[in-house]
């Protein structure tokens, strides 16, 4: 059934714009309605065949329980597998779920692509394209999927050039580089240092002891370490189908390119830069005691500034969710398609905090009458800087891409 | 009748820097012309007399030069012996020298330079426990002026004061100003101030016309600086400003696995969607206190002939403001929440949006300074003149106080998480519920303390009337 059937079947209003392309979203509500959804026409043979080449060499990691429940879900709507009543059971908490199309009315003219098509989606709901009317990739042009599953439909394809700079594939199944790890705030510094004691009068004419010295600065809180990369995202499953012609005689390159890239590592935070070093304390002032007085205290030095936080390690990259699968028409020869599999690398270590600045020195106690001022202090030198962090260690592995005739 | 004091009787004769009387840097328009002044015999006598009782080259001072230099007077006697009036004229100024507001502070350590003022300018009697308490002052620093002819022209402001520290005491410390004037002009809109110093002005011959209703020929003005026990700029500094909150981080997305039904997670999502609140910021610091306005000095104007008419402004020190508090810290603003997403499990709602930090508290303003202290001015003319003297006088007002710090801004909600949130960035209800912080109160406003009492011939004036 194509998905223009399926609308209809749907009661989906068909009012495609201009340019003849329909975009919206159905409801799947059921495990019937997504098997409809990802039916492409297949014997029953080789909808397993298709099922086993997009869950080929996929591992269903022990942290993600759920995974093994959906590799069963996708044998169930892409092959020909059964869910047991548990299985429905657990799923049935997924329904209704959202699916995105993209299709072209009957009488729109094919597709001209010659942009970076970003199909993605933000929230993990799988992408519908259906382009009846044809494909035409021109230079410039790719299509990308981040960790979106993707079920893509032409009934032709013509490429000509080459994808743009940055993109080495015709379509790109990629994974999402692990998010930016956010800054951690820079440590506020402390209330300044406890100043000297002010002069005393022991009485009206007579001066006691002088302003009192202020207190040097304590160093600056040392930086928050940066947060560790955050995992990249898996590049998802992912269906391409090109059912009547494939023309590649105006391509860079005779071949069907598409590339696969599971998530990188994100880069490890940076760390935090040190803490301000604390504002030494004020010398006392001085004191005047009807007509003589005392000495203003000495300023204390400030603070050294907080030494910078630890750089955080770069993330690890993630394996692929999902292999690709690749129809083209029973004319054209499966080794036009050419998988550019590339590795997700793991994520770099963040910047080292930087040093925390001195703090500035107090100010000198003022002087009583007929006596000095308090002598001026130094400000603080800055910290040091944060120590490296270290690159992921671990790169994921690109999906599988498996090519077959119609 | 002028009366000089026998120089013999003032306890000996003050020595002058190197001895010699010093003739001012650069040209002087006020230089007299010897044939030109106004002067009888018998003032330019008395002029002379006094002149050599400073320690002043005559001979120069007849040429038209000017001497000034600097003594330190070995005793209170000796300072007593350069006050002008005689022993009828200090009777008549003692009566009346502790007036109510003299007499407040008698108990405090002005008390003692009241008693001994009251001694030097009138007839007053020092007892030894002040005198001893003096004792820190002697010798005591004296500058002498002689002029035998001061033209003050339209516009010029005379200013006689000597800073201290030129004679080599405090700032704050109490120094004799002696001038002695033949003959001295005041064109309409010229002055002659002094601030802050004991003065002992005698001029043979006042010439002094003009309208003077909203002006005045000789200003006694306080101190420039306060002199009271604290030290700093005489208005209070501000107070800093209180340190922004810290914004709270984004919420953040789990890693999880995409699949046909939405992300696979490997643990609950928990409240990670969610942006975390801002701190608040600190609240301002106060603002400093005022200072208490400068002081104004004892001073006793004696005028042998008066042409035109005098007209003297006495003002008492004002207090200083108080400092602004500092503004209060601006609340961080929240962290941005998530948006939410599918799950095989069903889907996550978006993440909530961080609050924002209360905003700090402005801090107080500082108190204001009270007006400062003034001391008694005496004004000594010839009978017949009396009735063209004017007395202005103002109190040493208190200053203000110091307005409060304004509070802190609340900080703003982070960022919802979905695109149909009810408070989206930017909109009125982003800042949500969250406070700003209170202004801070302003500080209470300075005293304000009584004008410097004006006697004229030992008489207490009503300001801005004639004496009869």
């Amino acid at each position: 059934m194509s998905i223009n059937q399926l609308l209809t079947e749907l009661g989906v209003p068909q009012s495609a714009s201009d340019d003849g392309v329909l975009q919206t979203t159905i409801m799947v509500n059921n495990t019937a309605q997504l098997r409809q959804l990802f039916d492409i026409g297949l014997s029953p043979e080789r909808r397993a065949e298709h099922a086993d080449a997009l869950l080929d060499g996929i591992a269903a990691p022990s942290e993600y329980p759920q995974v093994g429940l959906l590799h069963r879900l996708m044998r169930h709507a892409v092959g020909n597998d059964e869910l047991s009543e548990a299985d429905r059971a657990d799923l049935a908490a997924a329904f209704p779920l959202t699916a995105n199309i993209h299709t072209q009315s009957a009488t729109a003219e094919p597709m001209t692509v010659n942009y970076l098509w970003d199909v993605s989606t933000s929230d993990g709901t799988a992408k519908v394209i259906d382009l009846p009317n044809g494909l035409v990739l021109q230079d410039g042009g790719c299509i990308v999927a981040r960790s979106t599953p993707l079920l893509f439909s032409s009934s032709s394809l013509v490429r000509t050039g080459a994808p743009p700079a940055g993109y080495s594939g015709d379509f790109n199944i990629l994974g999402t580089k692990g998010a930016p790890v956010a800054v951690p705030p820079t440590p506020s510094g402390a209330g300044q240092a406890p100043s000297g004691a002010p002069g005393e009068c022991i009485s009206s004419g007579t001066a006691g002891n002088g302003g009192g010295n202020g207190t040097m600065g304590q160093q600056g809180t040392t930086g928050t370490t940066g947060g560790t990369g955050i995992l990249g995202i898996a590049s998802s499953s992912a269906t391409i189908t090109i059912t009547t012609a494939l023309d590649l005689s105006g391509a860079a390159t005779a071949h069907l390119l598409v590339a696969t890239q599971s998530g990188p590592g994100g880069d490890g935070g940076p760390g935090a830069q040190g803490g301000p070093g604390q504002q030494g304390g004020n010398g006392g002032n001085g004191q005047t005691c009807g007509c003589t007085g005392n000495g203003g205290g000495q300023a204390g030095p400030g603070g050294k500034g907080g030494t910078g936080g630890r750089a955080g390690d770069g993330g690890n990259g993630v394996d692929a969710a999902g292999n690709i699968t690749v129809y083209v028409p029973v004319s054209v020869s499966t080794t036009l398609v050419q998988a550019v599999p590339l590795p997700a690398t793991p994520g770099q270590p963040g910047a080292p905090g930087g040093p925390g600045p001195g703090g500035a020195p107090g100010t000198p106690g003022a002087a009583g009458k007929n006596s000095a001022p308090g002598g001026a202090a130094a400000a603080g030198g800055p910290g040091d800087p944060g120590g490296p962090g270290s690159s992921g260690t671990i790169a994921g592995n690109p999906a599988t891409v498996s090519a077959f005739n119609q | 009748m002028f009366a000089v004091s026998d120089p013999a009787a003032a306890g000996g004769r003050p020595s002058g820097r190197g001895g010699a009387s010093r003739a001012p840097d650069g040209p002087d328009r006020s230089r007299p012309d010897p044939c030109g002044h106004g002067l009888s015999a018998c003032e330019v006598a008395a002029f002379l007399s006094r002149a050599r009782q400073l320690g002043h080259d005559t001979d120069r001072l007849l040429a038209g030069e000017v001497a000034d230099s600097f003594v330190h007077l070995p005793t209170l006697e000796a300072v007593r012996g350069l006050v002008n009036v005689g022993v009828a004229e200090r009777s008549a100024r003692q009566a009346g020298f502790f007036h109510p507001a003299m007499a407040a502070r008698s108990r405090i350590g002005q008390g003692v330079h009241d008693r001994c003022e009251a001694y030097v300018f009138a007839d007053g009697v020092v007892g030894e426990a002040d005198r001893e308490r003096l004792a820190i002052h002697l010798p005591f620093p004296t500058r002498a002026l002689s002029v035998l002819r001061r033209r003050v022209r339209c516009g010029e402001v005379w200013d006689l004061t000597v800073d201290p520290r030129l004679l080599g005491v405090d700032e704050r410390d109490d120094v004799l100003n002696v001038v002695n004037v033949g003959e001295l002009m005041i064109e309409p809109g010229g002055r002659v101030i002094v601030q802050g110093n004991l003065l002992v002005l005698g001029c043979r011959h006042l010439v002094s016309h003009g309208s003077l209703e909203d002006d005045y020929h000789v200003g006694i003005w306080p101190t420039a600086g306060s002199v009271d026990r604290r030290s700093g700029p005489i208005n209070g500094r501000p107070g800093a400003h209180g340190a922004d909150g810290v914004p709270g981080l984004p919420g953040t997305c789990p890693s999880g696995v995409p699949t046909m039904i939405g992300f696979a997670l490997g643990q609950p999502v928990g409240d990670r969607l969610d942006g975390n609140a801002g701190t608040g910021g600190g609240n301002g610091q106060c603002g400093q206190d005022g200072r208490t306005g400068g002081a104004t000095k004892t001073a006793e104007i004696t005028v042998g002939r008066l042409t035109g008419t005098l007209t003297l402004l006495a003002i008492g020190g004002c207090g200083g403001q108080g400092g602004r508090g500092g503004d209060g810290g601006d609340g961080g603003d929240g962290g941005d929440a998530v948006p939410g997403f599918r799950t095989p499990s069903g889907p996550v709602p978006d993440g909530q949006p961080g609050r924002g930090g209360l905003g700090g508290d402005g801090g107080d303003g500082g108190r204001a300074g009270h007006g400062g202290i003034s001391s008694n001015v005496f004004i000594t003319v010839p009978d017949a003149a009396m009735a063209r003297v004017y007395v202005r006088t103002a109190p040493g007002e208190g200053g203000e106080g110091g307005p409060g710090g304004s509070p802190g801004r609340a900080g703003r909600e982070g960022t919802a998480g979905g695109a149909d949130a009810a408070c989206a960035a930017g909109s009125a209800c982003a800042v949500g519920a969250v406070a700003k912080g209170n202004g801070g109160s302003a500080g209470r406003l300075g005293r304000t303390r009584p004008a410097p009492e004006v006697f004229v011939n030992g008489r207490p004036s009503t300001a801005g009337e004639p004496h009869t």
